[in-house]
């Protein structure tokens, strides 16, 4: 150490003037509010004295990492060194350390003075604070410690002359695009940690790499800059070289993730009919997004831009999503389910991001797209588009949409008092306005049914609850007397359901298609109820949590108005919107415990096996 | 007692090219070796791969029987280093390098150094890149000497010095070897210089060691023999008169024949005289620089 120490003293006694240069800066940093307008003073000098203390710091690394070992090395002069009884450690780590006190005692003089007439990290106005706030000195001592390394390996490369730096340019350049291929292969939506991962683990190796290459030129090159090179490339190209083979086969496994690897955090949708679904979640640190056969394990991984995922079509025999695989416009997949070993197809669609709206015909054979002010119905057997309409939308505006028939897709177009009702043709071309809903008390949310040919409205103030034509006539009020809470729901077969809690009590009341009162079903006390699937004809799944937000599955017997626990720790999948047919699989999927596993469980039997998650 | 230097095998090679070729050499305690070759025989190649700075490509050099490229650090602590090229940090005065080197060394005289400064009137004060050519050297000299060591190695160390800092730097070696007896080993151009100081020869040509030999031995059998040559018709030419000698060199002259022999000794030289033809034969010892351009120059070579 006492070699260490010697040359670490040298290096900064021999560069101590720049420390003077340091205090003159300071001084500037100093008198800067004089120089800025009132309330920018303040900020001016904590900006110049922050930020010329980075600056100061890293040209201070970079300027000795590229002049005191390198130039030494190609003239011999580091001969004087290594003449003496230090070790290439010493040599190596002594001038290390002198350039990162010296670096540090840069810093400090240019940014204390400012410190102590009350400026503060420009933290906010820059950049986040770090967490914890010790690891910005090591991040900026680490960093500091690479830059010098960084900046040796180059000198020392540059001034070998050495026929070898052909080869570093050309594996730099390799390394260069396998890194860019280690990135490209990370999905772009919610793959935060993979990338930060990613980029801190290739930005530590190649430090790391640095750092140790600049420490092997000068322990086995000492004073032939020519060996100190190829001992520099040796260490520099395999420590990060393998690196970026490292970062590949992490992308590629993060890439591969299959649905086996949720864990938490299932977000499902399931098609109305047969066993497809699309389930969602956090797979090897990323977002995935599957189409999933939850009956014979066939999935597809879909690559959304967003947060969107595939939508299936009704019958469950397509799947249709927009796959990011560039920058834009992304093309349209679409994927027949039907059809045992077809691929995925990468149709000749494209589309500039995911539409807001994107919705498949009943059959899959049609979709139709909202995105920025136009509506157009592509045929995915032909790969083109139909038709297409301006609806413009204003920014309190939503819009939802089906397809009544593959002839007709009907929009909704609504704001927090109605409901605009257009209609699409697609065979003459032509947009045609049915009617409007007017919702005095203000429109908390509809529904509409399969084909579009009914809207439930709930209104946002007494929660009145009403049923409306598909051209905007009223058909019924289903509720108006004051409750705490309603939801409304279709059912396949047309009737509807409300559950709602008044005074209390929880109840589930049943309506004729037409809106006509059917039977009433007490609920159990619940902080939540969610309204399920019909597993059977009449029998309906509920999802209940109870005041401490325990989940459990409970079966509602629509025709004797009667209710009964089938389940604890099971929630159901579908939702009213869905509607899913009588019996299908969508209405036997159910969230597990801590929304850790995707189960199938038969509420008339009780059958339950978990499909995906935890066991 | 453990050998201060020994060289086994060298190979030096940069790329294709090779500075040294398979070189084997031994220095023992208290002597001077000197070594001697032109410009380019590997002598720089050589010393850096002694002093651990450059791997040999085979072979091996040990100080004190260690490997000198993996102990260098406990070799350095017991030798001193004047290197051909100064190359103490620039910025550093004379005294902030003696200061340098007393945290490394545990025995560091800094007395000692001072008064060498002193005399050799190197200003303590100026920074060593500005001072002159010969100051660096004896700064670099009084720092090698610095902590005592009990090898000394100079690679060409009146390179570029006047001959009065020649004569301070001879009289500062002969000191430190009646006074220690400190182990020499020196590259040097400068061969008269170190003609009465050195012990032992070695000369390196085209990075093979051509000559491996006590100073004394290797003075008594070189000989100029000069002589007149009536037995050929032109008196340009010569027969085999010589044929008893090694004849290292021979030049004809206007007057006669002019030659180096390797091999001298007296009753040779008498048979030679005697032989018909041979007029006014005379054998004159040779100084170290003849031998050497004998040896190691070409046709027209001068001393390295």
């Amino acid at each position: 150490m006492t070699g260490f120490f010697a040359i670490a003293r040298r290096e900064f006694r021999q560069h101590r003037v720049v420390l003077a240069a340091a205090a003159v800066a300071s001084l500037g940093a100093l008198a800067a509010p004089l120089f800025a307008d009132g309330n920018h003073g303040a900020l001016a000098r904590a900006m110049i004295a922050f930020l010329g203390a980075i600056v100061f710091a890293a040209g201070i690394a970079i300027g000795l990492g590229a002049t005191t070992l390198a130039p030494g090395m190609a003239t011999r002069r580091i001969g004087f060194d290594f003449a003496r009884p230090l070790s290439p450690s010493a040599i190596w780590c002594g001038r290390l350390a002198g350039a990162m006190l010296l670096g540090a005692g840069a810093a400090l003089v240019l940014w204390v003075p400012s410190s102590m007439a009350g400026a503060r990290p420009p933290w906010n106005d820059l950049w986040t604070a770090p967490e914890p706030p010790v690891a910005w000195p090591l991040l900026a001592l680490g960093g500091f410690a690479v830059l010098f390394a960084i900046a040796h390996c180059a000198s020392l490369a540059l001034r070998s002359r050495s026929g070898l730096l052909a080869l570093d340019a050309a594996l730099a350049t390799l390394c260069g695009y396998l890194v860019w291929t280690a990135f490209s292969r990370l999905p772009v939506y919610r793959a935060e940690a993979p990338w930060l991962r990613l980029a801190v683990g290739l930005a530590v190796a190649a430090g790391a790499g640095c750092l140790t290459a600049g420490y092997a030129s000068v322990v086995r090159g000492r004073t032939d800059a020519r060996t100190g090179h190829r001992a520099l490339s040796a260490v520099l190209w395999t420590v990060i070289g393998a690196a970026v083979l490292g970062a590949n086969a992490y992308a590629a496994w993060v890439h591969a993730a299959k649905p086996e690897d949720l864990r938490e955090g299932f977000w499902v949708n399931s098609a109305a009919e047969g066993p497809w679904l699309t389930v969602s979640g956090p797979a090897r640190g990323a977002e995935a997004t599957f189409v999933f056969d939850a009956a014979g394990g066939r999935f597809e991984r879909a690559f959304t831009p967003d947060w969107r995922g595939p939508v299936l079509s009704r019958d469950g025999r397509r799947a249709a999503w927009v796959q990011a695989e560039s920058e834009g416009p992304y093309p349209l997949w679409t994927w027949r389910l039907d059809v045992a070993g077809e691929k995925p197809l990468r149709t000749r669609i494209l589309l500039n991001s995911y539409p807001y709206l994107f919705v498949l015909s009943s059959d899959g054979t049609r979709l139709a797209c909202w995105d920025d002010g136009t509506l157009t119905v592509y045929d995915l057997e032909q790969q083109r588009a139909l038709a297409s309409a301006r609806i413009p939308s204003g920014d309190r505006q939503s819009l939802g949409g089906t397809f009544s028939n593959l002839e007709v897709f009907r929009v909704y177009r609504a704001d927090d008092r109605s409901i605009d009702l257009l209609q699409l043709d697609v065979r003459a071309r032509s947009l045609a306005t049915l009617g409007r809903i007017e919702i005095a008390d203000g429109l908390r949310f509809f529904l509409a049914d399969a084909q579009g040919d009914r809207i439930l409205t709930l209104g946002s103030r007494t929660l009145d609850v009403r049923l409306f034509a598909a051209n905007g006539a009223p058909i019924a009020t289903l509720a108006d007397a004051p409750a705490e809470i309603r939801w409304p729901a279709f059912l396949p077969d047309g009737r509807i359901v409300l559950s709602e809690r008044s005074s209390g009590n929880r109840r589930l009341r049943v309506f004729g298609s037409d809106g006509r009162v059917g039977a009433v079903a007490p609920l159990p006390p619940a902080s939540s109820i969610s309204l399920g699937g019909e597993v059977a004809p009449g029998m309906l799944c509920l999802g209940v949590a109870d005041a401490e937000f325990r989940p459990s599955a409970w079966l509602a017997d629509l025709n004797a108005g009667s209710v009964r626990k089938v389940a604890d720790d099971l929630r159901p999948v579908t939702t009213p919107r869905a509607i899913p047919d009588v019996g299908s699989e969508a209405t036997k999927l159910f969230y597990g415990p801590r929304n850790e596993s995707l189960v199938h469980f038969d509420p008339l039997t009780g059958e339950r096996t978990v499909l995906l998650g935890a066991r | 007692m453990t050998e201060p230097l020994r060289v086994e095998g060298l190979t030096v090679r940069y790329g294709r090219a090779i500075a040294c070729r398979d070189v084997s050499l031994a220095v023992a305690p208290g002597s001077v070796y000197a070594l001697l070759g032109r410009n380019g025989a590997g002598k720089s190649s050589l010393v850096r791969c002694l002093l651990g700075e450059q791997k040999a490509s085979s072979g091996r050099t040990l100080i004190f029987g260690a490997n000198s490229w993996t102990t260098r650090r406990e070799a350095m602590a017991r030798t001193g280093v004047v290197p051909e090229e100064p190359d103490a940090p620039p910025a550093m005065t004379p005294r902030d390098l003696s200061d340098f080197c007393r945290r490394i060394y545990p025995r560091w005289d800094a007395a000692a150094v001072a008064s060498r400064l002193e005399r050799f009137g190197v200003a303590p004060a100026t920074p060593f890149g500005r001072l002159s050519r010969g100051q660096k050297t004896q700064v670099q000299l009084a720092l090698a000497l610095g902590h005592a060591p009990e090898l000394l190695v100079l690679d060409d160390p009146t390179l570029g010095l006047d001959p009065v800092a020649r004569r301070a730097l001879y009289d500062e070696i002969v000191g430190e070897l009646a006074d220690r007896g400190t182990t020499i080993f020196l590259t040097t151009h400068d061969l008269a210089g170190f003609e009465g100081i050195a012990t032992r020869v070695g000369i390196l040509k085209d990075g093979g060691l051509l000559l491996d030999e006590e100073m004394e031995a290797l003075k008594a059998r070189f000989r100029r023999i000069r002589y007149a040559n009536r037995l050929t018709e032109t008196r340009t030419a010569f027969g085999t008169e010589l044929d008893a000698f090694e004849a290292v060199r021979v030049q004809v002259r206007g007057w006669g024949i002019d030659a180096i022999v390797s091999n001298f000794d007296e009753a040779a030289f008498a048979r030679f005289r005697a032989i018909d033809g041979v007029d006014e034969a005379s054998a004159e010892a040779l100084p170290l620089e003849e031998i050497f351009v004998a040896l190691a120059g070409e046709d027209k070579g001068g001393a390295a």
